[in-house]
């Protein structure tokens, strides 16, 4: 029977090094994956889910067996990768926030209500999401990522981006509405 | 409820659409990368440890030995060592006197620099236990289960 992160980490700090390993080998394609999609780039991939692993290793002393580990290996690695794209002086959209999550930036779009749906024709469409996912900025594309992808719930997704749940809704809604933008003008 | 379930579908359709367009070709040795990163990560954290404990074991090794040397001439010099021989050369007047002596014996004693060889003996054990568990000189039980 397989056994839980909090398992895994139990016997870790129990002594079993083979138990971190086993975490590494369950995490490292998806984490990987996630920052492929957040940086656009490979080599930054790489270094950011290698980055991401060293910095969940020196947590894990402090971790509470609370069964949140993945929210807190998704945060870290979407942190180190807006570090990256921030030394990269790529705008970070959330600059443009105030404590309560509202960007004044968003105010005038359009239509925020999407219908997945009709994205679907558009991304057949295209047949290239992962070009449109790179267009939008890196906060619309986290949340789309983690909540498609990684198939997790908006309240997982307000643990990972320390933000409140309606504030998770609101930008998934925006994001939506920015990627069928996308979809609009990269037609095929 | 019509547009909730379409609004399901379509949800269900996106994620099947990241999912499919998950063939994003993953390095070949990403995973040994990893593992070799973080037993990078934990051999540098070894290494900065037992350069922190070595330093504290050997400065509290030095700070005992010299608060030992002190404190024992103090002693010597102080009026203590009489009151504590009188115990064992006049034993009888010892017993009679025994509350003014157990009071001079009190007054004389160097309390400041016996807590400091206290101390130091504290830190030297302290310090060697935090430093036997980040070398592989020492056989722990840590470190064995970790080997």
């Amino acid at each position: 029977m397989e056994k839980t992160d909090d398992e895994l980490i139990s016997e870790y700090q129990a002594g079993n090094a083979n138990a971190l390993n086993i975490l590494i080998e369950k995490y490292t394609r998806p984490i990987y994956i996630f920052t492929y999609r957040m940086t656009g780039s490979s080599g930054e991939a790489e270094d950011i889910t290698q980055e991401t692993f060293v910095k969940i290793w020196r947590s894990l002393p402090k971790y509470k067996m609370t069964n949140t580990f993945r929210s807190l290996l998704f945060t870290i690695a979407r942190n180190t990768a807006l570090d990256h794209l921030r030394k990269k002086k790529m705008a970070v959209f959330s600059d443009f926030e105030d404590a309560e999550g509202n960007n004044f930036l968003t105010e005038t779009l359009s239509d925020p209500e999407t219908l997945p749906e009709t994205l679907i024709e558009k991304a057949e469409q295209t047949k290239s999401l992962n070009k449109s996912l790179l267009q939008l900025s890196p906060e619309d594309r986290e949340i789309l990522l983690l909540h498609y992808e990684e198939d997790m719930t908006f309240e997982t997704i307000g643990k990972v981006l320390n933000k409140p749940l309606n504030t998770v809704k609101s930008r998934h809604r925006r994001a939506l509405a920015k990627l069928r933008e996308q979809f609009e003008n990269n037609p095929q | 409820m019509y547009k909730t379930t379409r609004i399901e579908k379509g949800n269900m359709t996106l994620k099947n659409l990241f999912k499919q367009e998950n063939e994003i070709n993953i390095p070949k040795n990403l995973y040994q990368q990893v593992v070799f990163c973080v037993e990078q990560a934990i051999e540098k954290k070894k290494r900065q440890d037992q350069i922190v404990w070595g330093g504290l074991f050997l400065a509290s090794l030095g700070i005992f030995v010299a608060s030992a040397i002190h404190t024992t001439l103090v002693i010597t010099r102080s009026s203590f060592g009489n009151y504590f021989s009188l115990i064992f050369t006049d034993s009888a007047t010892a017993l009679t006197l025994w509350k003014q002596i157990i009071l001079s014996l009190i007054e004389s004693l160097p309390f400041i620099e016996i807590c400091i060889v206290l101390t130091s003996v504290a830190v030297v054990l302290w310090s060697i236990r935090n430093f036997s568990k980040s070398s592989p000189l020492f056989i722990t039980h840590t470190n064995a289960s970790l080997a």
